[in-house]
């Protein structure tokens, strides 16, 4: 763990939470852990290696259309590594108690270890994914 | 003295002895007899169960949300009065077609020792106690998916009911078999 990410695990009373979408799948990560947010054009033009969410994570067979791409890269992470995720939505607050852990195996599973727990956001569930993990 | 007697019983009040010594002999209920409940649901038109111990609630389908990244059998994951509950696809872990969903589809929330899961079935038929010695080593032929997850058979109103072991279907969980 870096000096970055150790210290935004320092407050543990509140999470700030960026919620948003790949597709119509519902994610967050924890705004705490995010260097920079560029437009895709942008971090194209600063040459930023781009880590598209849904090459990291499968679909399936779904197609993926991003209507509003934007690259997070991340603190204690050279800044050459982005990842490409669709349509920002907001920045939320989150009590540590409104989070679910996610079902056991998801530990042990290849392709589900990256997210660490769920909460509810307007009657939808939203994964919580690390983003370090889909970079690494 | 007591042979003459019966010698003399009317025929009629035999009879009616003897039946009411039959039913009394009927009513006797074995209580060495083990039962087990079985949750027995549809799939694809076959009949399965699951044991009835094993299955923590029976729910109506809600909103299933896609994983990305997760294994094929894997459908999503839905809100259970607060918790994160995964929910998965029976047809595909056993290799027989998935129907279209149905208003009749029903999850349920199946525990053993280590894994926790809602499966999706095409519909419930019935939840019943059955003697333990009821469930036959399998005898049908069947295709190596279910054959691979089979505990054993029983007969549900004249009908084949495969009683498949949750622990061996939850052997792809967990893995990374995709």
């Amino acid at each position: 763990m870096n000096s970055e990410e150790t210290d935004a695990n320092h407050d543990l009373s509140s999470l700030d939470i960026l919620l948003f979408t790949v597709d119509e799948v519902l994610c967050g990560m924890d705004g705490g852990l995010i260097g920079r947010m560029l437009l895709l054009d942008e971090a194209v033009d600063s040459k930023v290696q781009l880590r598209w969410f849904h090459q990291a994570l499968s679909f399936g067979e779904r197609p993926v259309f991003y209507q509003n791409p934007w690259v997070v890269t991340m603190k204690g992470v050279a800044e050459v590594s982005g990842l490409v995720i669709d349509q920002p939505l907001d920045l939320v607050k989150l009590s540590p108690r409104a989070i679910c852990p996610m079902p056991a195996f998801f530990a042990l599973t290849e392709g589900l270890r990256v997210y660490w727990g769920a909460f509810m956001f307007n009657e939808r569930v939203v994964l919580l994914i690390d983003p370090y993990q889909l970079l690494a | 003295m007591v042979n003459v007697m019966d010698a003399r019983e009317p025929k009629s009040e035999r009879i009616l002895r003897m039946i009411k010594q039959m039913r009394l002999e009927e009513s006797v209920v074995d209580v060495n007899v083990k039962f087990e409940k079985l949750v027995i649901f549809s799939l694809a038109g076959e009949l399965f169960a699951f044991a009835g111990r094993l299955v923590k609630e029976i729910l109506i389908c809600q909103e299933i949300s896609f994983v990305p990244g997760s294994p094929g059998f894997l459908l999503g994951v839905m809100n259970v009065r607060g918790d994160i509950e995964s929910v998965a696809s029976l047809a595909v872990i056993l290799g027989i077609p998935q129907l279209a969903p149905s208003a009749l589809n029903r999850i349920l929330i199946v525990e053993d020792d280590h894994t926790r899961s809602g499966i999706l079935v095409d519909k419930v038929e019935d939840v019943i106690d059955v003697p333990f010695d009821s469930i036959k080593p399998p005898l049908v032929t069947m295709n190596g998916l279910i054959a691979e997850n089979l505990k054993g058979e029983t007969v549900y109103r004249g009908r084949t009911v495969l009683v498949l072991d949750i622990t061996k279907v939850f052997k792809r969980f967990g893995s990374d078999e995709q």
